[in-house]
Parts: structure tokens; C-alpha cells; sequence
């Protein structure tokens, strides 16, 4: 072949890819950090579940001391620019009993050491479920996870097997995570709707599911016998957690954009982040707005995806636009901003509260410790390998 | 100043205040990819929430709109097919002299009224749409948490369009934000680009460009099937939906074109041809030409060589001169 022509194909070729699928954003999962022990666990974009010490004296310092690196997962192909299964976690992990559970985005969960940090087991033991990006709970001896292949799955962490009845079957992927209350566990689909179910066996506490008019991704949050839950029908519900009906006297509240992090509970006020760049305080009785931030008047922050942190009376988002932003709970008046911009970012991961201390996983692949009063930066340090 | 002039240039201006009040992508992403994936996800939607279907439709919508440019370009190429013949008379009537060859081939597309550049310009136009029908296929699929975080600031406030999100990725066999696993999607997709591609290549006479068309019509359907199998398989059924509508269009304005056809034989080198000093040169010449002339409409017709026919022909054309002298 002549050079012209090999040089019109690989102009060609380059060309396409340039304009092609190539233009995809490069993954930036969003694990969110984890404390137990005075040690902070969490994953990272490139699969890694890292061990930090938290020291205080002389001064406020995160040590890493030993990680687990999650194996890359099947599926890609050669100049693949389509999503396969990276080995990336958007899991946050949760720690019980001196181990630490984690779903990684390759379809795998896993149960680490959480002080040597190496695996104890991995379900399934070979091969792959479906994705998994919401986060494990564990309840009663049960670990219980979504799977994008529509399942949740029950796993007895004693015989690393599946708990009886499960998994349940949703007619959609599971992201959500799920949140297990006084024996039943309660998970969203993206098949809309909110599923009640058995803890020990699967089977179904109410009479049908809730149904939305939109995929669910969001994590519930239970109080008062009361399901608080947003969808990506860009409303946000209260179910009676006992009949799995709309709570009497609540009327929906529609926002501009999707529901996508868990609500949290301050007195009689649900507050929630929404991806319209708002943050809203709704009447835990009849869904009525009691304060937004910023107001309506007043533009929007940028879109807010991750849980927030309560901590005492400040109730702390973090932001699309690489903000962490603390309002006072009762009022949302801003108490303070945290610009994490640099290098650029984006806080997509939900927040970890600690003692005084709340911390932040950013897409710039480092973690922050600001304190609460003023929101200065303790410390912070790269996940990155 | 004609009224496609002005409408030309008034796009042109908006698009420019559009770029530098947004910035170029997001101007980008305002006028053409939004609206795409829009309209996709609203299709999906109508369509019993099969993206397959939506994306079917939205290639065949497109196609539709981009007519008048399609119709543009084919005749434009048919045209250009039709002069190779002429052509090639030009390059070997004044091959050595490359100035009068210029002169020439201009004044043949003025006599024609043919442009050279009347097919680059609508082929220009469509590829912008193309990439957008593109982009719009792997953003509304958003495969990826990161990808639907990001579709959700690309959604116009719609109940019908946020409540269709995330869209059912399952169509047929195929999982259309897999690649396919089966093989079937890359080589339909490899085969219909094939046909596609060699109905509309133009013959030449021109040895280059011959070798330049024949590495074309194999690396290119070879290079998008290979990608069919890396690629969502979204992306290829929007390969072979279009490259289905393309030979259909192609086969209602210039029929099969080269597709049964064998590919002309290259000219002669204008050093090795007879000389035309010589009463006997210009003979040769001449039948050389005429040869070449009736092999190149042939082909730009779209007719395979008949030998059968030809050999008909021949003997009517004898019959008929032995009519005339007896």
C-alpha cells in the first residue's frame, strides 16, 4: 500500500474515533468514605480499597496502611471505547465486625480483612454478577446488595451463600442501596418501583410494590414509619412504611431534575440534594417546601448526587460544581463553603460525618477532612496510584 | 443576492454568535446534540420503550430531513461519473501537458454545467449531522453512572422524557450497550458498507485513483466491522440501518452503479500509446478511445459487460453496414 493511502487511512481511522464514542467522560467513580475505629476505608476509580489511620496528635494526618486491589472484571474488547467492567468501586464500604464489604462496578462483592486488608471471600466465588454501584448493608448476619442484572442478593456472611429466598428478582438494574429496618428491606429499582421485602426470606411485606413514574437510584430513608424516597421522575414521595402506600396528608414535591442521594432527617423536616443544583427542606408531614438553598430566586449550586452529612444542627452537601457546602439544618442559611477546586472536581460521593470532622471523596481522586465549624481543610490526601 | 445565499449565510452567523457566546462544544451540544437525544429518548418512548426501534427511526427521520442534500450529492456524483468517459479522452489527448489538461477539464465542467466540488459540498453539510446522530446514540444509552448523571443536565424539562430514563438497552438479541457478541451486527455491518460503498464508487480511469477506490471498499467496511466488535451494539444498528437506507437511496437515483461491474481497466501510459504523427497512430488511437469510451458508460451505467449482448450488437451493427454496401 502506498504512504499517501496509509496516511488517508490512518486519518480516517483517527478522525473516527476522534468523533466517535471516544468523546465518552473517563470514569470517575464515586465510593464514598467509610469510619470505623479511628481508620477511614475507601475505593477508589481504580479499584482499590484503601486503609487509612486517622492520627491526631501533633495534628490531624491520614496514614495509608495497607489497600486490597479488586481484579479487573471480564468484558471490553480491543479499541474499545464503550464501558465494560472496570474493576472501579462506586461502593461505599461498609464495616462491621473488624471487616470491610464492598461491590465493585466488575460484579463482584467482597469481604476484606479490615486490618491487614487482605480477602477473606468474594461473592460469587467465580465469575461475575451484574454491576454493582449501590452500597452493601449488613443486618442480622446478612449482607444484602443490589446488582445492575436486577437482583438484590442476601448473602450469610457465615457461609458466604445465599440467604433463602433470595436473590429477589426486580424487572429492572438495582443502583440503589439498600436500607434494612426492623426486619424488612427496602430497595429502589429502575424498574420505578420501591420494593418492601422480608428480610430473612424474600418475601414481600406489601401488598404491591410503590410504584414512580421514574426510575428509582436513591436510597431511602425510614423515619417516623415513614419512607422518604426521590425518584428520577424528578419528584420526591413519603410511602407508609407499613402499607406501602403514599403517606396520607403528603403531597409529592416536584423539583427540576432526579433524585439521586438519600434524604436525611432534622426534627420535622426532610432535607435532600437534588441534581437541579438544589437543596430542599420539605415538612416531614405534608411535603411543603420550607426552605431551598439557594432560593428559587437566587440560581442553583451545581447538581448534588451524593448523601448528605448531618452533623449536630449543620446539615453538609457536597456539589457537581467541587463545592462542599454546610447550611444550618433548621433555616439553610449558609454557614460556610468549601471550594475543593483545585485541581478541578466534582463531590459526587456521599459524605462521611465524624466527630466534629466530615469527609470528602472528590473526583480529583483525593480525600478531605474538614472540620465542621468553619469547614477549613484539615487534611487531605491522593487516592490515586 | 439568492435567497439559499442568504439563508446559508444567516445560519452561518447565528452558528458564530451561538460559538462565542457558549463556547464551541456547548454551542455544539445546544443546537444539534441536545435535541437529538431528546427527540431519541422521546421516540424511545412512543416506540413501546424499545430503543432499538427509536434508533431505527430516528436514522430513517434523518435520513428523510437530509434528502434534498442526499439527492444533491448522488446527482452531483452521477454526473462526475458520467464525464469519466470525456475524461479520460482529455488526459490522453493532452496527458503531457499538463496546463492545457487543466484548461480543458475546466471548460468540460463548464460546457457540463458539473461541479467538481457539487458533491463535497452536501457530503460537508450531512457530516456534522451524522456525528451528532452519533454522539446522540452513546449519550441517551449512558451506560456508565457518570453517563447518566450526565444525561440528566442534558434533558429538557419533559416529564415524558425524564421518566423514559434510563432507557431498556435490550433489543432482538443484542444488548445495545454491549457489543454483540454473536458476530451477525458486524457482518451486517461490514456487508451493507461493502454494497454501499461499491454502488457508489465512481469509475476512473485513473490508476491511482482506481487502486485509491479498491483500498477504500475493503478497508472501510472491514474497519467498522472490526469496531462493530468492540462498540455498543447500538452504534451498529445505526450503521446498518443507514448503510441500508443509503443503498436503497443510491439504487432509486443511479441503480446498481459499479456493483456488478469489474472495476475499468487503467488507461495506457500516454508515453506507450501509438503516436498520433502517424496515419496508422491515429487509427489505433482511435479505436483505443472508442473502446475505452463504450467500457466507461458501461460502467458508469451500471451494466455488466454482457458478453452475449455484445456480441448481438456486433452483429447487427455487421448486418447493418453490409446493407449499406452491398
Amino acid at each position: 500500500m502506498k504512504p499517501k493511502a496509509l496516511l488517508l487511512f490512518a486519518l480516517l481511522m483517527g478522525g473516527f474515533l476522534l468523533l466517535s464514542g471516544c468523546l465518552y467522560a473517563s470514569p470517575r467513580d464515586w465510593s464514598g468514605p467509610e469510619v470505623a475505629d479511628d481508620t477511614l476505608y475507601v475505593g477508589t476509580i481504580g479499584g482499590r480499597v484503601i486503609r487509612y489511620v486517622l492520627l491526631s496528635d501533633p495534628e490531624p494526618l491520614a496514614v495509608e496502611q495497607g489497600h486490597y486491589d479488586i481484579a479487573v472484571g471480564g468484558g471490553g474488547g480491543f479499541l474499545s471505547c464503550a464501558p465494560a467492567t472496570p474493576a472501579g468501586t462506586y461502593s461505599t464500604p461498609f464495616v462491621a465486625d473488624g471487616v470491610v464489604y464492598i461491590g465493585a462496578y466488575n460484579g463482584q462483592v467482597y469481604a476484606i480483612d479490615a486490618v491487614n486488608m487482605t480477602k477473606i471471600w468474594a461473592y460469587p466465588a467465580e465469575g461475575y454478577i451484574g454491576s454493582i454501584v449501590g452500597s452493601p448493608v449488613v443486618a442480622d448476619g446478612i449482607l444484602y446488595i443490589g446488582s445492575s442484572d436486577g437482583n438484590l442478593y442476601a448473602i450469610d456472611i457465615e457461609t458466604r451463600r445465599l440467604a433463602w429466598g433470595f436473590p429477589f428478582e426486580t424487572g429492572d438494574d438495582i443502583w440503589a442501596t439498600p436500607l434494612v429496618h426492623d426486619g424488612v428491606v427496602y430497595i429502589g429499582s429502575f424498574d420505578h418501583r420501591l420494593y418492601a421485602l422480608n428480610a430473612t426470606d424474600g418475601t414481600p411485606v406489601w401488598e404491591s410494590p410503590f410504584q414512580t413514574d421514574g426510575a428509582i437510584a436513591a436510597t431511602p430513608l425510614i423515619d417516623n414509619d415513614t419512607i422518604y424516597i426521590g425518584s428520577l421522575d424528578r419528584t420526591f414521595y413519603a410511602v407508609n412504611a407499613s402499607t406501602g402506600e403514599v403517606k396520607e396528608g403528603f403531597t409529592p414535591f416536584q423539583a427540576g431534575n432526579w433524585f439521586w442521594g438519600q434524604a436525611v432527617a432534622y426534627d420535622d423536616t426532610i432535607i435532600v440534594g437534588c441534581l437541579d443544583g438544589r437543596v430542599y427542606a420539605l415538612d416531614a408531614e405534608t411535603g411543603a417546601r420550607k426552605w431551598s438553598f439557594p432560593e428559587p430566586d437566587k440560581g442553583t449550586v451545581g447538581a448534588i448526587r451524593g448523601d448528605p452529612a448531618l452533623v449536630g444542627d449543620l446539615v453538609i452537601f457536597g456539589s457537581e460544581d467541587g463545592k462542599v457546602y454546610a447550611l444550618d439544618a433548621g433555616t439553610g442559611a449558609e454557614r460556610w463553603r468549601r471550594n475543593l477546586e483545585e485541581p478541578p472536581t466534582q463531590v459526587r460521593a456521599s459524605l462521611c460525618a465524624g466527630e466534629g470532622v466530615v469527609y470528602v471523596h472528590a473526583t480529583n481522586q483525593r480525600i478531605y477532612a474538614l472540620e465542621t465549624e468553619h469547614g477549613d481543610v484539615l487534611w487531605s490526601v491522593s487516592t490515586g496510584e | 443576492m439568492s435567497r439559499n445565499r442568504l439563508i446559508v449565510i444567516l445560519v452561518a452567523v447565528a452558528l458564530v454568535v451561538l460559538s462565542l457566546s457558549y463556547g464551541l462544544l456547548e454551542a455544539w451540544n445546544l443546537i444539534l446534540l441536545q435535541p437529538m437525544v431528546n427527540f431519541l429518548i422521546l421516540l424511545s418512548n412512543a416506540l413501546f420503550s424499545n430503543f432499538g426501534l427509536a434508533i431505527i427511526a430516528l436514522v430513517i427521520i434523518v435520513r428523510l430531513l437530509m434528502l434534498p442534500l442526499t439527492l444533491r450529492q448522488l446527482r452531483s456524483t452521477k454526473a462526475m461519473s458520467a464525464l469519466q468517459s470525456k475524461m479520460g479522452e482529455l488526459q490522453k489527448k493532452y496527458g503531457k501537458d499538463k496546463q492545457k489538461l487543466q484548461q480543458e477539464i475546466a471548460k468540460l465542467y463548464k460546457e457540463s454545467g458539473v461541479s467538481p466540488l457539487g458533491c463535497v459540498g452536501p457530503l460537508v453539510l450531512q457530516i456534522p449531522i451524522w456525528v451528532a446522530l452519533y454522539q446522540s446514540i452513546i449519550r441517551s444509552l449512558a451506560t456508565t453512572p457518570e453517563d447518566l448523571l450526565g444525561l440528566s443536565q442534558r434533558l429538557y424539562s419533559l416529564s415524558a422524557v425524564h421518566q423514559a430514563v434510563p432507557l431498556k438497552e435490550s433489543f432482538l438479541w443484542l444488548n445495545l450497550a454491549q457489543p454483540d457478541g454473536y458476530f451477525i451486527l458486524a457482518i451486517l455491518v461490514g456487508s451493507s458498507m461493502w454494497v454501499l460503498q461499491k454502488m457508489s464508487t465512481v469509475p476512473s480511469a485513473d490508476p491511482r485513483q482506481q487502486s485509491m477506490s479498491k483500498m477504500m471498499l475493503w478497508m472501510m467496511p472491514l474497519m467498522f466491522a472490526f469496531l462493530t466488535l468492540s462498540f455498543p451494539s447500538g452504534l451498529a444498528l445505526f450503521w446498518v440501518v443507514s448503510n441500508i437506507i443509503g443503498i436503497v437511496m443510491q439504487y432509486f437515483i443511479t441503480g446498481w452503479g459499479s456493483l456488478f461491474a469489474r472495476a475499468p481497466a487503467p488507461a495506457p501510459q500516454v508515453a506507450k500509446e501509438p503516436s498520433m504523427e502517424t496515419l496508422e497512430g491515429a487509427r489505433q488511437e482511435d479505436k483505443l478511445a472508442t473502446e475505452r469510451v463504450k467500457q466507461q458508460e458501461r460502467v458508469a451505467h451500471g451494466k455488466s459487460r454482457d458478453k452475449r449482448k455484445d456480441r448481438r450488437r456486433g452483429r447487427r451493427a455487421g448486418a447493418r453496414k453490409a446493407r449499406r454496401k452491398p
